[in-house]
């Protein structure tokens, strides 16, 4: 009896995680449009004259003529670059925010279900991420964040209030993550203080944020914008996006179910 | 003396057999071959030959392999200078007077610095990080020898004032931020810092070589001399 045909596939993908494997091997995580995360194989990936090596490195944009494995790794059999986003190799900023971009990709993908929106968001925002001002970095990493959370279904809620759906008038309020949205402030409460923890805090005990009324109105204009081009002109003040980003950051981090990502702390490091 | 970071301790001893052991194998042999299994780039085939070898071997060898397994993790240190794996507390090329102590080549794994040697073309001294920043992997600048570096940089003696870091970091997105990491933390020393060149490899065809080895070796492309 013949031995089975061996099945073939060609992907397009971002290397969204790669490790090394045994001697000269690298596995990589490639984040897909039509096969959500597939794991593959690049044998020899590591020696020097390897043909495969230098195209599945991180964060490079990739298609690749695929050996079907029998479980889920498969096998690279040839690979080209599409983007290699040079300029993020060049700068730490770029490089560790786009990693992050690539982590939190990862996080929210599955294996084998097909998500065109999400992967388009990480290829476009690793674009933005090579060419945006340094000052305005903060802002792009606020807007792909909030626009991730979105794109998978988890957009906060950020017009009513989540307790007890009632509109939300202008001014300070809260954020709660588990909740997924603002909490209307009572006029009672002070909002340099925490409020009531019986009244306030979620049963499973995640704290909740102050969202300023200039944070609200950024996410709101954000989640409204999901062109990055015509945010990108917008002028913000530095202290309302560090604002949303705590908000955003307590989000993906709830939906996560961990605390401070891999490339956050690389982040925090880099940047102090 | 910066002693040698040990693994976790994790026992070797399975309460059952190993799942990876064949059923019926006497339980030294599934203990070896659970060990075995541990070591990178080794499968359950893998293991359980070495381990059928292990039992055909003369006592002799065998005790002496054992004897260099427990001698290795007993007698190692971490040079308390270059942070390289030594058995003395500072290792033999930086006690050589003979090497040059203006240069420093920063690299990532011990491996790295026997791979340079071999090249017999470097005569300078060496620091091992002990890996690279990663901010795929979350690791950071704080879990590597950097800071130990930049203590080394800033004590040296005047008759030794380092001139340039060689960082021979991969060349892959780690060692390119772990690169791009020293550059910012050293330059302002005044301390020429450098990058081994990075181009196409020796007997390599360029249409399989990616866009940035390419433009690397455009950029650092040389006069053809007669």
């Amino acid at each position: 009896m013949s031995p089975p045909r061996r099945r073939y596939f060609n992907a397009e993908g971002i290397v969204v995680r790669a490790r090394d494997l045994g001697e000269a091997d690298r596995i990589v995580i490639l984040l897909t449009p039509d096969r959500g995360l597939i794991s593959a194989v690049a044998r020899g990936a590591r020696r020097t004259r390897s043909r495969t090596g230098g195209h599945v490195d991180l964060l490079r944009h990739i298609t690749a003529h695929i050996s079907e494995g029998r479980s889920d790794l498969h096998v690279i059999s040839q690979v080209e670059t599409v983007n290699a986003y040079l300029p993020l190799r060049n700068d730490l900023d770029r490089l560790t925010l786009a990693s992050h971009f690539a982590e939190i990709s990862e996080r929210f993908s599955l294996q084998n279900a097909a998500n065109l929106h999400l992967f388009a968001l990480l290829r476009d925002s690793l674009t933005y991420a090579e060419s945006t001002p340094k000052p305005i970095l903060p802002l792009l990493r606020l807007w792909h964040e909030t626009t991730l959370l979105t794109t998978v279904g988890l957009q906060p809620q950020l017009h009513r209030c989540v307790r007890t759906n009632t509109e939300i008038p202008p001014g300070d309020h809260w954020f709660s993550p588990s909740e997924g949205g603002l909490i209307k402030r009572p006029d009672q409460a002070d909002t340099n203080t925490s409020p009531d923890p019986i009244a306030f805090n979620h049963p499973e005990n995640t704290p909740i944020i102050l969202a300023p009324l200039n944070t609200i109105k950024l996410l709101r204009h954000i989640t409204r914008t999901p062109n990055w081009g015509r945010l990108e002109g917008l002028r913000v003040d530095a202290r309302d996006v560090a604002g949303g980003s705590r908000v955003m950051g307590a989000m993906l981090r709830y939906q996560q179910e961990r605390g401070v990502g891999r490339a956050e702390r690389v982040m925090g490091e880099v940047s102090s | 003396m910066a002693a040698f970071r040990p693994d976790p301790p994790r026992s070797i001893t399975p309460a059952a057999p190993p799942s990876d052991a064949p059923r019926g194998v006497a339980a030294p042999v599934s203990r070896v071959i659970e060990a075995f299994r541990r070591l990178p780039g080794i499968g359950p085939k893998s293991a359980q030959r070495l381990a059928y070898h292990l039992v055909r071997m003369p006592e002799a060898e065998a005790a002496e392999l054992s004897e260099a397994i427990t001698g290795v993790k007993q007698r190692i240190k971490l040079c308390d200078i270059c942070a390289d794996i030594t058995e003395e507390p500072v290792c033999g090329i930086c006690s050589n007077t003979n090497r040059d102590r203006t240069v420093i080549c920063v690299v990532e794994e011990p491996l790295d610095v026997t791979a340079l040697e071999r090249t017999r073309a470097y005569n300078g001294l060496y620091h091992v990080l002990h890996g690279a920043i990663s901010p795929t992997s979350g690791i950071a600048a704080s879990d590597l020898k950097i800071k130990e570096l930049l203590q080394r940089l800033q004590g040296q003696k005047p008759s030794e004032e380092v001139s340039e870091v060689i960082v021979a970091t991969n060349t892959n997105l780690d060692g390119e931020a772990t690169a791009m990491y020293l550059q910012r933390a050293i330059a302002p020393a005044g301390i020429k810092v450098t990058r081994l060149a990075r181009g196409l490899p020796s007997g390599t065809d360029i249409e399989y070589a990616d866009d940035a080895t390419l433009a690397h070796s455009l950029e650092s492309r040389s006069e053809i001399s007669d």
